[in-house]
């Protein structure tokens, strides 16, 4: 019993992390309909400038994030803006494979440039809280993973608020119902494309600041993460942001769980095949206009 | 016209063969044989991706699940039952052909990016669930130990002790996938095909049995990335999940396609020859001060490719071709 409870509580303080990452992607394919396959590798990206703001001007990781989150919007405001715009405007519709490649091929550069810039090797980030925790009852509860937590919790809300009352949000949503016709009503829809890849962006580079402290980095921890999110924004519905929050805490519960008492590697497994089935489960008509429904 | 045209480019063909069989006679050095052997590898696995992911345009990211099935079937066959590599391969071919179809059947309802991911999911699944068990069906594979192939050395065991039999053995591979492909794609299935890939739904409407010619789409190219598999693990005589499960060759396979061109008989050849050598010259060359470089080139170049060329390469040789023809005509004329 201590076992198990111990495990789902560190399974629901990495499912909130797991969550908010995938919030970042599905809001992206909510919007564009875009699959973006560099999400992972965005996420290791900005973990190895979070680290080296850390590490070398010695900046809480924590304060960190207020530097970060506007640059990662930034970088992925333009990466939509250069890149995916400029292949839509040739393409016919966003869900060609075209676009799913380019990305792949980004995915690929970035993972590799991070393999040549800093080894294959660990970067840990030291901070003071590093490994720290407190007990409640006999439950050991790690400090730096309880606020990732509640922060990640917190962009949630305000991800929410954004979407729900500021004019900007009704657009992107109203873009998730019905590009042409958001279009029509006169809403500039690449503008706004830039916006819903610059926020989703954003929210990974937040993330980056989050699992810094407990989380070392390394070249391929994209791919870990990123499938990670595929796996939970698909058993949320594509585009359902409350759907990817509970399913990315669904995720980290199971992982725990299949990790106490299987293996690690099983954990890893387990999580494929339910993604599998999830996919498989749910047709793909059953994904549109979940963002709006919601 | 056509039959002419046709009758050149078999021509064209058959002159490339030629000249591919002649390679390690020139070049002696066991590392070019090497080098030549896995740039044709490459263009096999290319090749058999494109009949799935080129005239069906279903975008597969998983064809690394199938090459290691192949591979660790042909493995079992030899090693447990004796049997030689030659029938194993189309053996390992036809099984993983009908787990490509049984897997690929509820799959196949997903569309577009979704099938994609399920793809990719397969993969790792595959590669994990060998990592993980150390004996499967009572066969013992090792985990991520890997399987070392027993040395039996002789012609019917597929092992030769000179690279250069293995190279002109892929090239007879190559050159069956070659005529395979040609055949589907000037095949009633091949017009099927290439209207799915444009719009399935359109396609369905016409009353083609889209799932029926995806599957079959499917099987051919999975019965096709296995023998590859099989070829591999006769080649480099041990295989382990992490090589031949692997993500990163399942999207080398596409890249190469999609460079070379996509729903074209040649273009994943022209593909793998432009840019395979690149790579493996970068990584032994480059490979232990850059680790990484050679990928980053790969990723660097389908990013070009896809924002400049979305049909990849052979198009554009195509245009340059005729602007030459061309000019030609108007000198003569002149």
């Amino acid at each position: 019993m201590y076992t198990l409870i111990q495990s789902a509580i560190s399974g629901l303080l990495m499912g909130g992390v797991y969550a908010i990452i995938a919030l970042g992607l599905s809001l992206i394919f909510g919007v564009m309909k875009l699959v973006n396959f560099a999400h992972g590798d965005f996420l290791m990206a900005f973990c190895y400038v979070a680290w080296a703001v850390v590490s070398f001007w010695n900046v809480d990781p924590y304060l960190s994030i207020l530097i970060i989150a506007p640059i990662s919007f930034i970088v992925g405001y333009m990466f939509q803006k250069i890149f995916i715009n400029g292949i839509l405007r040739k393409e016919k519709s966003t869900e060609s494979p075209n676009i799913r490649l380019f990305t792949v091929g980004f995915a690929w550069s970035l993972g590799n440039l991070a393999l040549l810039l800093f080894g294959a090797n660990i970067q840990v980030t030291n901070t003071a809280y590093k490994g720290s925790t407190f007990f409640v009852g006999d439950y050991m509860i790690s400090i730096p993973r309880l606020i990732a937590f509640a922060i990640a919790l917190f962009v949630t809300a305000i991800l929410f608020v954004f979407l729900y009352k500021t004019e900007t949000g009704r657009a992107l949503r109203a873009i998730s119902q019905n590009r042409f016709t958001a279009r029509l009503m006169g809403i500039d829809v690449e503008r706004l494309y830039c916006i819903a890849f610059g926020i989703g962006i954003m929210v990974v580079g937040i993330s980056a600041c989050l699992i810094i402290p407990f989380y070392s980095v390394f070249p391929t921890m994209g791919s870990t993460f990123g499938l990670r999110s595929f796996v939970i924004v698909v058993l949320g519905g594509m585009g359902n942001l409350p759907g990817a929050l509970i399913s990315g805490l669904f995720i980290g519960l199971l992982e725990a769980f299949v990790g106490t008492y299987l293996s690690t590697t099983y954990a890893n497994m387990i999580i494929f095949i339910v993604f599998i089935i999830a996919l498989v489960v749910r047709s793909s008509n059953w994904f549109q206009n979940r963002l709006a429904r919601a | 016209m056509n039959a002419k045209s046709s009758l050149k480019r078999n021509c064209q063909m058959i002159l490339f063969f030629v000249i591919a069989a002649a390679f390690p006679l020139v070049f002696t050095n066991s590392y070019f044989k090497q080098l030549g052997t896995i740039v044709l590898l490459y263009a096999f696995y290319a090749s058999a991706w494109n009949i799935l992911g080129g005239y069906a345009g279903q975008l597969s990211l998983g064809h690394g699940a199938y090459i290691g099935l192949g591979a660790y079937i042909t493995t079992v066959l030899f090693s447990e039952f004796y049997i030689s590599p030659w029938l194993g391969m189309v053996i390992s071919g036809l099984m993983v052909g009908l787990f490509a179809v049984a897997i690929g059947y509820p799959c196949f309802k997903l569309s577009g990016v979704y099938y994609s991911l399920s793809t990719i999911a397969l993969v790792n699944v595959m590669r994990l669930f060998f990592i993980a068990e150390d004996t499967i069906f009572g066969f013992k594979t090792g985990s991520s130990l890997g399987y070392k192939i027993e040395w039996r050395g002789t012609l019917i065991d597929m092992q030769f002790l000179d690279k250069k039999y293995y190279f002109w053995l892929i090239l007879l591979l190559l050159a069956v996938v070659v005529f395979v492909s040609h055949r589907i794609k000037n095949s009633k299935t091949g017009y099927y095909l290439s209207a799915i890939s444009t719009n399935q739904y359109a396609a369905s409407s016409l009353g083609i049995n889209t799932t029926y010619y995806k599957l079959k789409a499917l099987f051919i190219s999975a019965f096709f990335a296995a023998v590859g598999g099989s070829f591999y693990a006769m080649f480099i005589q041990y295989i382990d999940p992490a090589s031949v499960f692997n993500y990163d060759t399942s999207v080398e396979m596409t890249v190469l396609a999609m460079v070379g061109g996509r729903s074209t008989v040649v273009g994943p050849i022209i593909g793998s020859l432009l840019l395979v050598p690149l790579k493996e010259i970068a990584r032994s060359n480059l490979g232990a001060s850059f680790a990484g470089l050679p990928l980053i080139i790969y990723g660097v170049i389908l990013m070009l490719v896809v924002y400049f060329l979305p049909n990849g390469i052979l198009p554009l040789f195509k245009h340059w071709y005729s602007i030459i023809l061309r000019r030609r005509r108007e000198d003569l004329s002149v």
